[in-house]
């Protein structure tokens, strides 16, 4: 017989794999940022492969090659007497081949939801917010719909075809189901976040009195919108929408920027215009009579800050980029402002404003007029808020501001969130927290440092996107 | 990965403490409570390390390889060195 016997006693063995557990737990709530070792040696914009993906010879794929028998194709060939190929995605087929005149069938029958209704009894089929998202998102056509809020081209009962449509079917649902029905649509068309603004004696003043030519801009009972020679009619019963769209993160090699901000948000405000005048909603464009930040703040998307023009947000600093104002009569529940603290920590912070190139912003604290004497002198701001005001006499946009902030942080080290956190509830470590930012080099980069990184697809990096 | 850390530092723990009963090592309260700060300083600063380099911000991850990470071991030293004097006294 084995005279082994372990030193470990029953009790011992099952504390330890209580440790280990706990052990497992603690590391597992440090944010996984690396998913397999292939990822951390990936590190540092290298495109290699992970492990498991084998490299071939050049001309050497996976499918195996009959060059013999390969040829280029011949793009006049015929088949059944029509253009090669021949496919199922044309009904035209289906009238000289049996089999693709069976498919058509199948799909003129309502095949593709039939199955989906099988496999998700609960589902009913597509809806109006369905066949509203789907003209959106195709509006490649720039279909951004009138001031009066009247959309072209919108398919208003599932199947039939596109039409003008009926101003007496609307999508029906709650305002806090709207919001959220909203939200997801912004945020898949790419907007980064959405606010509503309800339209009171107070937030009227943050529209202006008129228009740059004079035309005057004024509140009106009904709903329906108007713009004439003699005035630009605002119901007053609608909300503000407010959302907003991000720089691309690789602004933070600024000032070599790119232009993907407002060149972005512009597809996001046709898609979202178009989207709520397919639903049956006035949706008009209100941006140039009213100021951007001041909704941001007010519909909670942002905080106003040192940075003055742009709102800055807990989760993305000052990476708002396109921020679009639209009245509209969608039943939107409303969205409180904020404080994260972004107010107070701009107090001690000015990174944006001590980074400035052309020292076109404000040193001090936040203020009732403006702290330069000229811009104070010209009164060249615009009064009743205490904030920081922009010296723009001065500033030439070449946006360093936006790459500067200590919020403007990605979401790949957990330090960011505890920064956010301290910087909401303990202020006194501000002033710590903004030398910290500074010293550990966050901000602008070297614009050639770019090229040398892996780009992130489309637009924004992963990490940096936050829900 | 942090599944492997998870487990290595499990086991280097369950191995630490499985060692120091064998040896009869008594350890107080507040010489734990110092190691787990260590280790817990050292975990926060290989997920900032690590972060910070996802992040593009290479010299962010290096500061903490000297701001947090330098504490961290010199928290786990000294609570080694206080449990060790402490044998080598007692």
């Amino acid at each position: 017989m084995s005279k082994f016997h372990s030193t470990v006693s029953r009790r011992d063995f099952m504390k330890g794999l209580g440790l280990a557990g706990a052990g497992l737990g603690a590391a597992a709530a440090a944010a996984p940022v690396f998913h397999d070792l292939d990822e951390v040696t990936s590190i540092q914009g290298e495109t290699k492969h992970p492990w498991y993906v084998k490299e071939l010879e050049l001309e050497k794929p996976t499918v195996e090659m009959d060059w013999s028998t390969y040829q280029r194709v011949d793009r006049t060939k015929q088949v059944s007497g029509t253009r090669f190929p021949l496919t199922a995605t044309s009904s035209a087929h289906a009238k000289i081949n049996a089999t693709i005149a069976a498919a058509r069938v199948l799909k003129d029958s309502g095949h593709n939801i039939a199955w989906m209704k099988e496999k998700f009894p609960s589902y009913q089929g597509p809806d109006l917010r369905t066949e509203a998202m789907l003209g959106a998102s195709a509006t490649s056509r720039m279909n951004y719909g009138t001031f009066e809020g009247v959309v072209d081209d919108v398919r208003r009962n599932p199947g039939e075809p596109l039409s003008i449509p009926a101003p007496d079917v609307k999508w029906q649902g709650t305002p806090e189901e709207n919001l959220k029905t909203l939200r997801n649509a912004a945020r898949f068309f790419g907007a980064a976040e959405i606010g509503v603004v309800p339209l009171t004696a107070n937030t009227k003043k943050l529209f202006n009195a008129n228009y740059r030519d004079g035309t005057p801009i004024n509140f009106v009972s009904g709903n329906e919108p108007y713009r004439n020679d003699n005035e630009i009619a605002i119901p007053s019963g609608h909300s503000v929408l407010f959302f907003s769209t991000l720089e691309s993160s690789q602004a933070r090699q600024a000032p070599a920027p790119t232009w993907t901000g407002y060149e972005h948000y512009s597809h996001v405000e046709r898609k979202i215009h178009y989207f709520l005048g397919a639903l049956g909603y006035k949706h008009s464009n209100v941006s140039s009579y009213t100021q951007s930040v001041a909704f941001g703040a007010f519909s909670g998307v942002c905080e106003s800050s040192r940075a003055c023009m742009i709102g800055t947000s807990y989760k993305y600093g000052n990476m708002y980029r396109g921020m679009h104002r639209i009245t509209t009569d969608f039943p939107l529940a409303p969205t409180s402002p904020v404080d994260a603290g972004i107010h107070k920590f701009c107090k001690d912070c000015r990174t944006c404003a001590e980074s400035c190139p052309y020292n076109a912003m404000p040193l001090g604290d936040a203020s009732w007029e403006h702290e330069d004497t000229e811009e104070e002198t010209l009164k060249n701001y615009i009064p009743g808020f205490k904030g920081w005001r922009l010296l723009n006499l001065k500033c030439i946009r070449c946006k360093n501001c936006h790459t500067q902030c200590p919020f403007n942080s990605g979401d790949a080290a957990i330090v960011h969130d505890l920064v956010r956190a301290t910087a909401s509830t303990v202020p006194i470590f501000n002033g710590f927290l903004a030398n910290m930012h500074r010293a550990f080099g966050y901000g602008t980069k070297n614009p050639d440092e770019w090229w040398e990184n892996d780009a992130p697809i489309g637009l924004f990096d992963a990490e940096f996107v936050k829900p | 990965m942090w599944l492997i850390i998870g487990l290595i530092a499990g086991a280097a723990v369950l191995g630490l403490v499985l060692w120091m009963r064998g040896k009869d090592v008594a350890v107080k309260w507040y010489e734990w409570l110092v190691g787990a700060l260590g280790l817990a300083l050292l975990l926060f600063t290989i997920q900032n390390y690590a972060g910070s380099l996802a992040e593009l911000e290479s010299t962010a991850a290096n500061m903490f390889l000297l701001v947090s990470g330098l504490p961290a071991i010199i928290l786990l030293a000294v609570s080694w060195q206080l449990v060790a004097r402490r044998q080598r006294a007692g």
